[in-house]
């Protein structure tokens, strides 16, 4: 439809303009293109930035000091925050080997049992859901009760294998 | 030698009596809602997002709202043109320079149409009383991140401080302890992992959605009091309710700086790097 | 006198390769290219990085809280050190390039032999501990638009669409072969790719996760058997999902030849079910084809 439209519309329309056209100096002749032809107009310029840019930050010295001061305080802020994270992911894992460690010598089955991993890839439940600005009506869900077959056979291993 | 010293050092452990293998389980309730930013961080992202609206394209009117409908009417009714720059006043605060209606040396603001009527508008009563609850029309108010369970603070709820992890302790002879089993049974050999997921379901109830992270055991804890070992098995509580089915039992939901007034100090120490800060 | 290098005569290739890169003597005539007008003092505004507030291209990134990665550092990563942790786990050796042996001085500097069975070499495997624990690197969106083959003004309206939902503007990419049944030809415009990361990628993900896949009804889940085999996951979007993004949903009529989309994970897992793991754990469900 479009590939019709556009390129015939267009041709026409500049035909027309020459065949009829008059001067009058001074005065603008109106260009009206056809809707198709407005639309990819439109979507073009939604995409870029022609005329739609806003002039550039100009900061004088003492704002681009205060700026530099709030950017380099950030920075520190966050690398901080990473050193603290990491810290303390080391010393969790620390830990695992720790237990590990201890409960090979200990006790061999349960060891078995504790790196016993399941061979293909084990999914996390929906329900852990990335945390929302604004709790939901309902911020917690109360009545939950187990699968029947759950409750029979009682299978403990709970992370679901896919 | 060292061969030697070795097999002594067995024969004199295997002396002593071996200390029970127990699991304990660190059952935690993942945040809710996003966490509190502190006052640096939330000015930050403040004057970083007023710089990004400031360095912002102008918004493609003629794109969303076509020429002579209503609704473009009724947005420019709403979005006053700025005032375009003319050569014979002189502006002192800088002259304004237009594109697409917008002036370029500063942030553009957009009014939409609103759907409905705000508090004090005419209106607004008889509004809120019609519009039902489905109605994507209606005025969207989020709901308080501060709970009832916040405001009588009730240590037991799983609805407080939404936007901490919350972790569950039991009481054990008048301390507070993470919930620790061990296997009754010596013939039948259970993986930890099962052996505190059994316990949580005897000592809480069945109603408990819980996901277990791993087989394998977060923290090895030693309890020379008891000669107990005690391996932290780590889940989180997706849903449900912890219901003690024992009368007496008395547990809590606490929060890491919680934790660390109510846990034994040494206790807390040995532990508290399994505790998320947030 | 300049001589274009190209066109001196030298009967041996080894003259220019033993040469330096540059003539000591002064004045020096570097033989090596540079851009001489990328130095004009006007140009030196371009060269401040592009975080410094100076520059000509700066946008603020941290502009709020990213909600995704807060959960990722508060609940994900830390379970999945522990999920991930296996005890005394060796490095898995890729497939890896092959020597042609020593024996020989002629094999000394030979191009190394081909990896067994394929022509691309593999990572390694690390076993996971606190410093490479997986997390997700970009999202890749892609669309490619067959019917901008014939017309290339039609490829706009798929640029913008991508534009719109990932708040990124979108690259055009170009057919790379001639296969005249698909009337494809080399050069074409035919369709839009964006990369996101930061931000960008948080709000992606969590307006797919939370509004877009739920309401698709046929939508089961990302298929298992998806993966590249290093840790890469992708999935699609059919033109009628593509309807449920909330920056299409008001405006339909905008858009009117909506394409499906090609969305890739790309994540610094080095195995597929790690990565799946990884991206379960962000709220994407997966389903056995």
């Amino acid at each position: 439809m479009f590939k019709s439209m556009i390129p015939n519309g267009n041709h026409s329309h500049i035909i027309t303009n020459t065949i009829f056209k008059t001067f009058s100096r001074g005065k603008r002749t109106a260009t009206t293109i056809n809707a198709a032809t407005q639309k990819i107009v439109n979507q073009l310029s939604a995409l870029s930035a022609s005329r739609k840019q806003p002039k550039l930050i100009r900061l004088c010295q003492e704002d681009l000091i205060k700026h530099r001061t709030i950017v380099n305080a950030w920075k520190v802020f966050k690398r901080q925050r990473e050193q603290k994270r990491t810290a303390q992911l080391k010393k969790q894992y620390e830990s695992i080997v720790n237990a590990m460690e201890d409960l090979k010598t200990s006790s061999p089955e349960l060891f078995e049992l504790a790196s016993e991993k399941p061979k293909k890839a084990v999914l996390f439940p929906l329900e852990m859901r990335t945390p929302t600005d604004y709790p939901a009506n309902t911020p917690w869900i109360y009545n939950y009760s187990p699968p029947a077959k759950f409750i029979k056979a009682k299978k403990p291993t709970t992370p679901e294998s896919s | 030698m060292v061969g030697v010293l070795r097999r002594s050092i067995v024969r004199a452990y295997s002396s002593q009596t071996s200390p029970i293998i127990s699991s304990s389980l660190l059952l935690s309730r993942n945040p809710i809602i996003t966490a509190d930013l502190n006052p640096f961080e939330a000015q930050y992202y403040k004057y970083q997002s007023e710089l990004w609206r400031r360095l912002m394209w102008t918004f493609p009117k003629w794109f969303y709202f076509r020429e002579g409908t209503l609704a473009e009417q009724r947005f420019r009714q709403l979005n006053k043109d700025p005032v375009s720059y003319n050569p014979d006043i002189e502006y002192p605060q800088g002259k304004p320079e237009i594109r697409h209606r917008r002036d370029r040396r500063f942030k553009q603001v957009i009014n939409l149409p609103k759907t409905y009527k705000q508090v004090g508008e005419e209106g607004h009563e008889e509004e809120s009383l019609t519009k039902s609850h489905d109605d994507l029309a209606r005025q969207i108010i989020p709901n308080s991140r501060v709970t009832k369970a916040d405001e009588s603070n009730d240590l037991t709820s799983l609805e407080r401080k939404l936007s901490r992890t919350l972790y569950l302790v039991i009481n054990q002879n008048n301390n507070w302890v993470l919930p620790n089993f061990v296997e009754s049974s010596t013939e039948e050999i259970k993986a930890l992992h099962t052996l505190a997921e059994d316990g949580l379901y005897k000592i809480g109830g069945e109603k408990i959605n819980y996901f277990n992270v791993s087989n394998t055991p977060c923290h090895l804890r030693i309890n020379e009091v008891e000669n107990k070992k005690e391996f932290i098995i780590k889940s989180h509580i997706l849903s449900g309710e912890f219901i003690p089915q024992d009368e007496s039992l008395q547990y809590l939901w606490l929060t890491k700086e919680e934790l660390k007034g109510k846990l034994d100090p040494q206790y807390y120490y040995e532990i508290s790097h399994l505790f998320s800060d947030v | 006198m300049s001589v274009s290098r190209t066109f001196t005569r030298a009967f041996s290739n080894s003259s220019s390769l033993s040469r330096a890169g540059y003539s000591t003597v002064k004045p020096v005539h570097h033989l090596v290219k540079i851009e001489k007008a990328a130095l004009k003092p006007n140009y030196q505004s371009l060269l401040v990085p592009k975080d410094d507030i100076l520059a000509v291209g700066y946008k603020p990134t941290e502009i709020d809280q990213d909600r995704l990665l807060d959960h990722y550092h508060n609940t994900i990563q830390s379970d999945l050190m522990l999920h991930f942790y296996k005890h005394d786990a060796q490095k898995i050796s890729g497939n890896k390039k092959r020597s042609w042996g020593e024996d020989s001085p002629y094999k000394m500097y030979r191009p190394q032999k081909k990896p067994v069975g394929t022509t691309r070499q593999t990572r390694d495997i690390n076993p996971i501990n606190f410093k490479n624990i997986p997390q997700l690197e970009s999202v890749v969106v892609q669309i490619f638009n067959k019917h901008a083959l014939e017309d290339s003004y039609l490829n706009i309206s798929s640029r913008l669409l991508l534009s719109q939902i990932t708040n990124v503007k979108a690259k055009q990419i170009y057919a790379k072969a001639n296969i005249l049944p698909w009337k494809m030809r080399a050069g074409k415009p035919c369709g839009a790719k964006v990369e996101l990361t930061g931000v960008d990628m948080s709000q992606f993900i969590t307006t797919l996760s939370e509004l877009v896949l739920p309401r698709i009804r046929t939508f089961k889940g990302i298929k298992l058997s998806s993966g590249d085999r290093s840790g890469n996951i992708t999935f699609g979007l059919d033109p009628e999902d593509v309807k449920n993004f909330p920056e299409i949903e008001a405006f339909q009529e905008l858009f009117p030849n909506l394409t499906g989309l090609h969305i890739t994970f790309k994540t610094t897992a080095r195995t597929d079910d790690q990565a799946r793991t990884l991206l379960s754990s962000v709220g994407f469900p997966f389903y056995k084809a």
